[in-house]
């Protein structure tokens, strides 16, 4: 079920009104049967592939618990390969295997292994990263294996993060699981106010965009130099509204039934250096790989010094981008970001010498400028279709440029974008108010600032944003990006 | 239910019901000065539903309809009174409800001018272009059908809460509450028609390129059998169909693969129902370019000429 669409707008207010009527002891089930509904939605089929490895889960974690020695890790390893091999079968198997008939092909061989007919399930990365970190905290005595298989299989299933993630941490949900969470007026409020605002991004700004990013990016080769250029930043700001509105969604639906799910998004387009901006992306999923790959890659090559850092950041990058996709063009945005840390490890005190001379203004455009133009690159990586198209968008960067400068000379006519003029008004508008509020929110909390305002204006404040989702949103049933992850 | 939930579910009521008052009246204000409006397609619908499209000849068929039938021009060549309910971009099945929503409203014409041609007449399609026109008037049933018969289906929101219909529309609503309050939008239509002062454009030369090897017209049973119908309805009500093919430039009919066959279903209505079928598929006209805009949409210029012509040959059809 998606988060921006009429079936959802049904099914959150009963979830939730029934939610608080039934008695403590019923309310796991509620939510189960209400998650699994919301899963089944996509591909009813595909909850059995999630029942399997809760199963295998619930169980090592109590066999990792009760084991000693080397068993503790037979069972650690046992639920890592259930997981990990779910996911390589769904989402590689034919990435893999289309590589090696590639190969095969280049070396003449008629061989060719067969390609498998199968569609990922939904979110799959998401709830295998998430039951994945439970044994692993459970193996490394954070966590207690859960005993109440009702409450592990809510853990891996709770529906406000099924899909996309946050990718919770056992410590911070499963207790939470357990507690009995009285109806409060301020959780109801702020968890409403996160919805709206995360509604507001999906369906008036990223939508929206994406109908000027789609066709550029889909037919690259029909479009000027400058208009592509457009669509990739049109495109920054479209993955940014659509995660965040769908964590925004996610982070609000749980708190209005008290549930603290952890922050995902802290503004990334504000970092002063690529692994500032991985501190406020897709948090929940750099932690994950900071934990449980990164550390353990660092301290393992630490006899090679500070290249163990470097080694580890571009492994786990290669990683995360095939995390996101199986494809080359996941692959190579990953390394991208990769290479950039290794530089920004590599060169840290000569740029802090540096910068010590520069005032604050200075370093903190420049780290900006540099940060967002490498993710604006990586980012033709991470939407093109292929890396050809790939490639093709980044060899019209120049021309794209030159473009711009002569602006003055051949007017706004120059710009073919596939909308119209008064549309594309529109995205640049939704784009100015999105920066407007992070501005806003850089002195203060928006949710403190609210507070602060009385009844007329906070109540006015919500109708302007509900009513720009009414009447200005798109709504064409449009996936979440990450849910194809 | 806790004290703090009750507060809260009051409070969220209010909050949800406060504005609808104030959203029913735009809501209102916006249909009620659209349907004064003569803009766009708001012209003619509106023409028809309160009765003013009445006429002795309606030209139906799609854009090649609207665009290549002047009623000025017919009215003074054959002393009729007629109106043009071409439809720019629709199917032959929307053009049949068209006409039954104008039978509803409007006295049955005698004869009734068909565009055919070889890109929509015969085929199912249940696109709905210009759904905009439709919105004031999802409170009429006929109307309303129309759109949940297309693919611009709609849901109870769009049908039910104040103004979602208009969802993205804000030159509509701009146009609704303009008319709404006395400005009415005056139309550069002439009882349907708008000739097109247009040159020749690149449309065709983009079209030859994406079709090297000519191209098909889609025709299906289900599209025939609708046809049939038609003719079959305008017979039992006394209405003279009189079935034209208007000019098309020669060089995209010459890439038409199934030329000959498409034209035979037209020549065996013809000769089944008794109806006259007018082919320009060899005028004069269609060897320049400078009547044309593109392959299939006559020019202002081109489209008088063609009026003309067309009158003077349909002369012998009118008693």
């Amino acid at each position: 079920m998606l988060f921006n669409s009429y079936q959802f707008l049904l099914f959150f207010p009963v979830v939730t009104v029934l939610y608080f009527l039934l008695p403590h002891k019923f309310r796991w089930a509620l939510l189960l049967g209400a998650s699994c509904y919301f899963y089944m939605v996509f591909k009813p089929i595909y909850i059995l592939i999630l029942a399997l490895t809760i199963v295998v889960d619930y169980y090592a974690g109590i066999w990792i618990e009760n084991a000693e020695g080397s068993r503790r890790k037979l069972f650690l390893s046992l639920s890592i390969i259930a997981n990990v091999g779910v996911l390589v079968f769904f989402k590689y198997y034919n990435f893999f295997v289309g590589n090696i008939n590639e190969v095969f092909k280049l070396a003449n061989s008629t061989t060719s292994i067969p390609l498998l007919d199968i569609i990922l399930p939904i979110g799959l990365s998401f709830h295998t990263f998430q039951a994945m970190s439970y044994t692993i905290e459970v193996y490394r005595g954070n966590q207690k294996a859960e005993k109440h298989f009702g409450i592990y299989s809510l853990y891996v299933m709770f529906y406000p993060q099924l899909v996309a993630g946050p990718i919770e941490r056992p410590q911070n949900m499963l207790h939470q699981f357990h507690e009995k969470h009285e109806f409060n007026y301020d959780d109801v409020v702020v968890g409403l106010r996160m919805a709206l605002w995360g509604l507001f991004k999906k369906a008036v700004i990223a939508d929206r965009l994406a109908v000027v990013t789609d066709p550029i990016f889909n037919h690259p080769n029909q479009y000027p130099a400058i208009s592509i250029l457009i669509g990739v930043t049109f495109f920054m700001f479209q993955i940014f509204c659509d995660f965040s509105g769908y964590s925004n969604i996610a982070l609000g639906t749980a708190r209005v039934m008290g549930y603290h799910l952890m922050v995902n998004f802290n503004w990334p387009y504000s970092a002063k250096s690529v692994s500032e901006f991985w501190r406020r992306w897709h948090i929940s999923l750099s932690t994950w790989f900071n934990d449980y790959l990164f550390t353990p890659m660092s301290i393992a090559y630490r006899n090679i010094g500070i290249y163990a850092v470097v080694v580890a950041s571009i492994l786990t990058f290669l990683t995360s981008g095939l995390w996101h996709g199986a494809a080359w063009t996941y692959i190579v945005w990953g390394g991208l970001h990769g290479l950039a840390l290794a530089y920004e490890v590599l060169t840290k005190k000569w740029r802090k010498k540096m910068y010590k001379k520069m005032p604050d203004w200075l370093v903190s455009t420049i780290g900006i400028s540099f940060t967002c133009s490498w993710v604006w690159l990586s980012y033709i990586f991470f939407r093109a279709n292929t890396l050809k198209d790939a490639f093709y968008i980044v060899s019209r960067i120049p021309e794209g440029i030159k473009e711009i400068f002569m602006l003055p000379k051949t007017g706004l006519s120059a710009i073919q974008l596939p909308s119209s003029p008064s549309k594309i008004g529109l995205c640049v508008l939704s784009v100015v108010i999105l920066q407007s509020v992070y501005l806003i929110q850089k002195k203060q909390s928006l949710s403190t600032l609210l507070d602060k305002q009385s009844r007329p204006v906070r109540w006015g404040i919500y109708y302007a944003f509900a009513l720009l989702i009414i009447y200005m949103g798109v709504f064409q049933n449009r996936q979440f990006i990450y849910f194809q992850f | 239910m806790g004290t703090g939930m009750k507060k809260f579910i009051i409070r969220l009521l209010i909050f949800c019901c406060l504005p609808l008052p104030v959203l029913y009246l735009i809501n209102y204000m916006v249909d009620a000065g659209l349907k004064k409006s003569h803009y766009g397609a708001y012209a003619e619908w509106n023409d028809i539903l309160t009765g003013n499209a009445k006429a002795d000849m309606v030209i139906m068929g799609s854009s090649r309809a609207w665009v290549h039938f002047s009623p000025k021009i017919l009215d003074s060549a054959l002393h009729v009174n007629s109106y043009n309910l071409g439809y720019d971009g629709s199917g032959f099945g929307l053009q049949f409800k068209k006409l039954k929503i104008y039978l509803q409203h409007n006295p049955k014409p005698k004869y009734i001018v068909q565009e055919v041609g070889y890109i929509g007449t015969l085929r199912t399609i249940t696109y709905l272009p210009g759904v905009q026109a439709f919105l004031p008037y999802l409170d009429d049933t006929a109307m309303l059908s129309v759109v949940q018969n297309s693919d611009s289906k709609m849901n109870f929101f769009d049908i039910h809460f104040p103004l979602y219909k208009y969802n993205n529309e804000l030159v509509i609503v701009k146009e609704g509450l303009k008319n709404y309050f006395g400005h009415i939008t005056q139309t550069t239509k002439y009882k349907g028609y708008e000739g097109r002062n247009q040159m020749w454009d690149s449309s065709f030369a983009e079209f030859k390129k994406a079709n090297p090897d000519g191209w098909k017209c889609f025709i299906d049973s289900a599209g025939v059998h609708l046809f049939k119908d038609y003719l079959q309805f305008c017979k039992a009500n006394g209405i003279k169909v009189i079935l034209v093919f208007p000019p098309v430039y020669n060089e995209s009919l010459q890439i038409l693969v199934n030329l000959k066959d498409s034209r035979k279903y037209y020549e065996d209505f013809s000769k089944e129902f008794g109806v006259p079928f007018y082919n320009y598929e060899n005028d004069t006209l269609n060897k320049d370019r400078k009547y044309f805009y593109n392959s299939e949409h006559l020019n202002k210029l081109g489209s008088e000429i063609f009026s003309r012509e067309f009158a003077n040959d349909v002369r012998k059809e009118i008693q």
